[in-house]
């Protein structure tokens, strides 16, 4: 009897991993995903090692991901109240959070390095590649643990080693398998951090600061009970320094009246709170600052390209994609301000546009300046640059334009979505805009970009009609 | 003269506000502690003290009117009217608990002479 | 149920209003309502009633899948700015930008009406003890509720609508939020419609009651009026009363030997007389406040 009821708690936390909407699609894409890695490297067989690699990668980021999600998805579980209250409550979810790591992120891991060695056109030692993915997964799983901007120094310094040719050569050494020792004690560093976060997690209790941080608040657009303790935590964790700083909130210790103002004045104060303040600045001063201590360290001349074309290509919409679902919560009310519903949506699709043109304006405007003074050959940089510039700027639109098309819908999982989207837009046009740069294919471009922005603002139209029948709360 | 009235209402019994308000004012005037040619206080200042919706004590100052408890002057208020009607309005007063007596005695089954020889020497006893 | 004339340019009105979730989940089902102008209207319902649905689809959140709703005149859904500029509301979730401190939000609201009560504000903030060095964020549930208020009344509509305000405030301070809403009522010029399963605040200051029942409005009328006419008799016969006793108008009936309790909507002597004469029975008169009164029309 009592093995019987064991038994159904387990399979009831199991099935909290997979019931639920997003995490389904989720597993459906990482299938895809692993399907597609395997057949790829199946079917190219012992000829590409660039492709090859590219699977490594693509496997290994699919197994940190899943491996972050099972860590902020335990967190989520024992961070409540009833970790503390409920009896055998603790130790079940861990127990599953744990197999699902095991079976998932390893065995996923194991098996795409496995396929790699047996094709055999790689050395990949499975210590190496398991080393890699588990430092990486641990980190990852600790900055949801703790989301606190401290996490970046060790992120930076695990990063590290990327930038210098030295760092890339050993970090390869290990991947083949030719520092076993490194690799073990790399493996077992992560696997201590890992044990260490579900120690934490088996401890979680109120008074631990980390406890209030939410996991996926952007997840639940509902709109939620005052007094709802995710909301609060948001609320609480939306309080911060840091974030009043980078919101700029000392915006608002004087507000001029707009009740009779223009259409662009009114636009340009729902900047205010559409915005993401001064995260923008920090973006591009960040990127720009990257691109010359990548020079100093690699030997490629594009790679400062390669900076500012990602920077102009699929920054800003996924620095939106991620914040814009959060006007929901505040939409509704907002709409009942003194303006008619059409001045209302023109007036904030106004400044979203605003927003994000200044936004892509600062980021290519910084890492164009930055990868010019920096590349070896300022003149043909700075040329290709210019000539894809174009092409960025449509794309742009067209982004934007779906963007707001996607945006009048609330699933919850729908926010991901358009980060994915964007990215692989933008890399599209990054790949696009850099090759016919190269070729000089100037008249190319600027059709594409025509046709691009002609799209885009297609979409806008058809979106904003959208949204005059959309229910704003 | 605008006297402090001492009224107490329940908002959340089955009697509704206007009623009670009536009821207490009759009483009052009736028992001679609201006098004859006094005004009655207004309706903001009753409807502050109590914590009540105005328009509830505005209800129940025009039901009086209409019941010749009080008639309005205008720019000053609602003044008590003199003392001819007020013993009817004394005896109405005591009526609903007379009917409760009756009803009461009925259910006991006891006889009126029996109530009666109760109920003689209590008003007796308050009379001295 | 329903009294109240329909009036051309009532502060808020539904019209044969229907909201359907879905091809089947019915949350309003038939809504014919009026708020008259300068009237305290409770909006009275049980959880999942759906107030939350109403009060959205009247002001013009919520789009009615059948009917109209409207606010001092004007379609809800496409409000021009100057009635916006006339109604406050206080939703029941509440959701504000943490990142700012109250006076920010303050200077923020008060940046979109063209007219804007700024002492009024101060004081109620200063009454109530919001301070206003404080971000959003860090305010306790209470606090952020009556911010939310405060925020509703700085531009002085004349038509103010709350969902559930004082669901989470304590005893003190639902007592000031009623006093500031008498206060508000006091002139007879604004109208306030509030939504609540709290009845004890309902009858300190409503003139008005509405009751939402499984998506309709199954009473509008007087406060007074409803506690008038719905009462609960007490009969006591002198022989067991027969399963065939029945009273115009019973809301609830319970037969018990001799005796009876029997819920009654619209009380009259003749009702009274009628069941002492044909029940050689004393019927015991007892009136019921909004709470009982609540529960014996929603017991079935």
């Amino acid at each position: 009897m009592r093995n019987r009821i064991e038994r159904s708690r387990y399979a009831q936390i199991a099935l909290t991993y997979t019931k639920p909407l997003p995490i389904r699609i989720w597993a459906a894409s990482t299938a895809i995903g692993v399907l597609w890695i395997a057949v790829t490297t199946v079917l190219v067989g012992t000829t590409d090692s660039g492709v090859h690699a590219a699977m490594l990668f693509l496997g290994g980021s699919m197994a940190v991901w899943v491996g972050a999600m099972i860590a902020a998805h335990a967190k989520e579980q024992l961070a409540d109240p009833r970790a503390s209250l409920v009896p055998h409550f603790r130790t079940p979810h861990l127990v599953v959070a744990a197999v699902m790591f095991l079976v998932l992120v390893i065995g996923l891991a194991s098996a795409v390095a496995g396929l790699q060695a047996w094709v055999a056109v790689h050395d990949v030692s499975l210590t190496g590649y398991l080393a890699f993915v588990l430092v990486l997964t641990a980190l990852l799983a600790w900055m949801a643990q703790l989301q606190s901007p401290a996490m970046l120094i060790p992120i930076a310094a695990v990063l590290s080693p990327v930038m210098f040719a030295d760092g890339r050569a050993w970090l390869s050494e290990i991947l083949r398998g030719g520092a076993p020792k490194t690799g073990y004690v790399l493996l077992s560093a992560s696997i201590a951090a890992l044990v260490a976060l579900w120690w934490r997690l088996s401890r979680m209790h109120e008074e631990m600061p980390d406890y209030a941080c939410g996991v996926s608040p952007g997840l639940r657009l509902k709109v939620r009970m005052t007094g709802d303790p995710i909301f609060r935590r948001e609320n609480a964790a939306g309080a911060s320094r840091i974030e009043t700083f980078v919101r700029h909130a000392a915006r608002f210790d004087y507000v001029p009246n707009i009740a009779a103002a223009g259409f662009w004045r009114r636009a340009r104060h729902w900047r205010h709170v559409i915005g993401t303040g001064r995260m923008p600045i920090f973006v591009a001063a960040l990127l720009g600052v990257w691109v010359p201590l990548l020079h100093s360290t690699m030997t490629k001349d594009d790679v400062g390209l390669m900076v500012a074309l990602v920077a102009a290509s699929m920054v800003p919409g996924q620095m939106f994609a991620a914040t814009w679902p959060r006007r929901w919560y505040v939409l509704g009310e907002e709409s009942l301000r003194p303006a008619s519903r059409r001045q209302f949506l023109r007036e904030q699709g106004a400044a979203m546009a605003l927003e994000y043109a200044l936004t892509w304006a600062w980021l290519s405007a910084v890492t164009f300046t930055s990868a010019t003074l920096f590349a070896r050959w300022p003149y043909g940089v700075f040329a290709q640059l210019m000539m894809a510039l174009p092409l960025m700027a449509g794309v742009q639109v067209l982004i934007f334009g779906i963007l707001v098309w996607i945006l009048r819908f609330r699933a919850g999982w729908l926010i991901i979505a358009p980060i994915f989207l964007v990215t692989a837009i933008g890399l599209a046009a990054l790949i696009a805009g850099g090759t016919m740069a190269h070729a000089r294919e100037v008249g190319m471009i600027m059709l594409v970009a025509a046709l691009l922005t002609v799209a885009g603002v297609g979409i806008t139209l058809d979106a904003y009609r959208r949204w005059l029948v959309t229910e704003l709360d | 003269m605008r006297p402090a009235v001492s009224i107490h209402v329940s908002p959340n019994s089955g009697v509704p506000i206007y009623r009670q308000l009536m009821d207490q004012l009759r009483a009052q005037v009736a028992g001679g502690r609201i006098a004859a040619g006094d005004f009655l206080p207004s309706v903001r200042q009753v409807a502050e003290e109590l914590q009540v919706n105005p328009m509830t004590v505005s209800k129940a100052y025009s039901l009086l009117e209409r019941d010749g408890i009080v008639e309005l002057v205008r720019g000053q208020g609602m003044r008590v009217k003199d003392i001819a009607t007020n013993g009817k309005v004394r005896r109405e007063a005591i009526l609903p608990l007379l009917k409760q007596v009756a009803a009461t005695a009925k259910q006991l089954s006891l006889k009126p002479e029996q109530v009666i020889a109760q109920l003689k020497p209590l008003l007796e006893e308050i009379e001295r | 149920m329903s009294d109240a004339p329909i009036a051309p340019r009532a502060p808020l009105q539904l019209r044969r209003v229907h909201k359907y979730y879905g091809a089947s989940v019915a949350a309003l089902d038939g809504v014919d309502w009026s708020v008259p102008a300068g009237s305290v209207v409770g909006l009275l319902g049980q959880n999942a009633a759906g107030k939350t649905t109403l009060i959205k689809t009247a002001l013009g959140l919520l789009r009615p899948t059948r009917g109209e709703a409207q606010i001092f005149g004007e379609d809800a859904w496409d409000l021009p700015a100057a009635v916006k500029a006339r109604i406050g509301y206080v939703p029941q979730v509440i959701t504000l930008y943490p990142w700012l401190r109250v006076r920010q939000l303050i200077n923020y609201t008060a940046s979109f009406y063209p007219h804007w009560n700024d002492e009024l504000v101060r004081t109620l903030a200063l009454n109530w003890a919001i301070p206003r060095e404080e971000k959003v964020g860090n305010l306790s549930v209470g606090t952020l509720q009556k911010l939310a208020i405060v925020l509703a009344l700085g531009h002085e509509p004349e038509l103010l609508v709350l969902d559930e305000p004082a669901a989470s405030l304590d005893p003190g301070a639902r007592r000031d939020f009623l006093r500031t809403i008498l206060d508000i009522a006091a002139d007879g010029r604004r109208t306030i419609l509030f939504s609540t399963h709290i009845t004890s605040d309902l009858e300190r200051v409503a003139d008005r009651v509405a009751i939402l029942r499984a998506g309709k409005i199954t009473y509008d009328g007087e406060l007074d009026e409803l506690k008038d006419s719905v009462k609960r008799l007490h009969v006591t016969a002198e022989a067991p009363l027969p399963p065939t006793f029945s009273v115009p108008g019973t809301v609830r009936l319970k037969i018990e030997g001799n005796e009876a309790l029997v819920s009654v909507r619209d009380v009259s002597e003749k009702i009274v007389d009628d069941i002492r004469r044909n029940y050689a029975a004393t019927v015991g008169v007892q009136d019921l406040n909004l709470e009982d009164i609540f529960l014996e029309l929603h017991h079935a």
